[in-house]
């Protein structure tokens, strides 16, 4: 299994670079590297603590969101080149991505 | 030595549960505000009357953090509010409110708690039940139209027997137990016609009256597995609604509205309300052998008997479930 460095950057804006495994979900990534109470709802589309902005651009590289997701997206009013991060597992293009967790209400 | 099993095989611990409308519980049960977990069906199901005076049923678990929703659970407004952290849902399985997030899912608050379909019509709360959850295949049966003025509701009762309800309506059909069981002088000769969802009956049977022998009709309408409204036409003027709900495959809760026509006598009543405990009696004949009976897949019939084999190759529709319902269940069993 490969590896991809990315960037992530946490609410108050501090960056850093850290190197995941391919097949891996960002949320995971997110709640190693950012806070353990990322992604408190497994993946099921309920507690929207992943959301992120991604660099703009970069959303063209993977696949549109779901309906679920969507909706999600505009329940958070998250915006746009925003995902959730239970929804996006890094794959070889994943390198160079910027996410960026996006502040609560 | 006997070989004599400690435990009888009466036949319907195996046998499906029909799909229909089930009665599960008569309205004046259940107030606005009210919660009641019912026990129907081999399941559990939570219902509640909200303050618009309708009555919803739920799966009785929370989807949330599995809490039951029948116990020290609240009706705010329309809606359930769940014990534990006060998640509130509505009649649709929708979340309407979570006190401590700023942020109800969407797809939460359109529906994450599985429903019941419910009906309620003339007094009586009914529930729709298919093991594959399928859509209602037709409404519930009304009282017939009474002829003068409204119906007079005289009296209710209920029985809770070991048999599967298929049992049940099918004694309307077995002719020959009329005289043995009930002593009805006369085998009544009846018309069996099966229309769609619908069975009826219509027995011409000879009564004993003070003043001698007459001819009364009953003309039984049966809606489904789990509704017949029966019309008693003779020196008095009855309807019997009658509900059939299976609690699980062995075990039935029979139920009784007896209704008059309105404006009789004072010795009018007295008859009528006499035909109404005869009719009590006789279901009271019928229990004890309920209770203790065996399912014959293939009885001995003999002339006399009445369409029973009718009756029951009509019946097998309501365990026509579709799909993989059905096969699912028997690989489950294995």
């Amino acid at each position: 299994m490969g590896a991809v460095t990315l960037s992530v950057i946490d609410r108050a804006g501090n960056s850093r670079q850290v190197t995941a495994a391919t097949g891996q979900l960002l949320m995971h990534v997110l709640r190693d590297h950012i806070d353990s109470d990322i992604g408190i709802c497994g993946g099921e589309l309920s507690c929207g603590t992943c959301v992120v902005r991604l660099n703009p651009g970069w959303t063209a590289n993977i696949a549109a969101a779901s309906g679920d997701e969507r909706e999600m997206l505009d329940a958070l009013g998250a915006g746009d080149n925003a995902r959730l991060g239970c929804q996006l597992r890094l794959d070889e293009f994943a390198g160079g991505m910027q996410a960026t967790l996006l502040q609560e209400e | 030595m006997s070989d004599r099993p400690t435990v009888l095989d009466r036949g319907y611990a195996h046998l499906p549960i029909p799909f229909g409308w089930f009665a599960v519980a008569l309205s004046a049960d259940i107030a606005p505000g009210d919660i009641r977990t019912l026990q129907y069906f081999n399941t559990e199901l939570v219902i509640w009357r909200g303050e618009d005076g309708k009555v919803n049923a739920v799966d009785p678990f929370c989807p949330h953090l599995g809490a039951h929703l029948g116990v020290n659970s609240a009706v705010i407004g329309n809606d359930l509010r769940c014990a534990f952290h006060h998640w509130r849902f509505n009649g649709d399985g929708g979340v309407t409110d979570i006190p401590y997030t700023n942020l109800i899912p969407p797809k939460l608050a359109r529906a994450c708690l599985p429903t019941w379909p419910v009906e309620e019509i003339d007094g009586v709360i009914f529930i729709w039940y298919h093991p594959g959850k399928a859509a209602p295949k037709w409404a519930v049966a009304r009282l017939p139209r009474c002829p003068d003025g409204d119906w007079v509701l005289a009296a209710t009762h209920d029985w809770v027997i070991n048999i599967h309800c298929q049992e049940i309506t099918e004694n309307g059909q077995d002719h020959a137990h009329f005289r043995a069981v009930h002593g009805v002088p006369y085998a009544p000769s009846g018309e069996f016609k099966v229309e769609g969802w619908v069975r009826r009956n219509t027995v011409v049977a000879q009564m004993e009256t003070p003043r001698g022998p007459m001819t009364g009709t009953i003309d039984i309408t049966a809606t489904g597995p789990g509704q017949s409204i029966t019309e008693y036409v003779d020196v008095t003027h009855v309807v019997q609604s009658q509900q059939v709900t299976p609690i699980d495959a062995q075990t039935t809760h029979l139920r009784w509205q007896m209704y008059h026509i309105p404006g009789l006598s004072e010795g009018k009543l007295r008859v009528t309300m006499a035909r109404m405990r005869d009719l009590v009696k006789q279901v009271q004949q019928d229990i004890p052998i309920w209770n203790a009976k065996r399912f014959n897949p293939q009885p001995l019939l003999v002339k006399g008997d009445g369409p029973m084999l009718a009756y029951r190759k009509q019946y097998a529709r309501y365990y026509e479930f579709g799909g993989d319902t059905v096969a699912d269940s028997a690989a489950a069993d294995r």
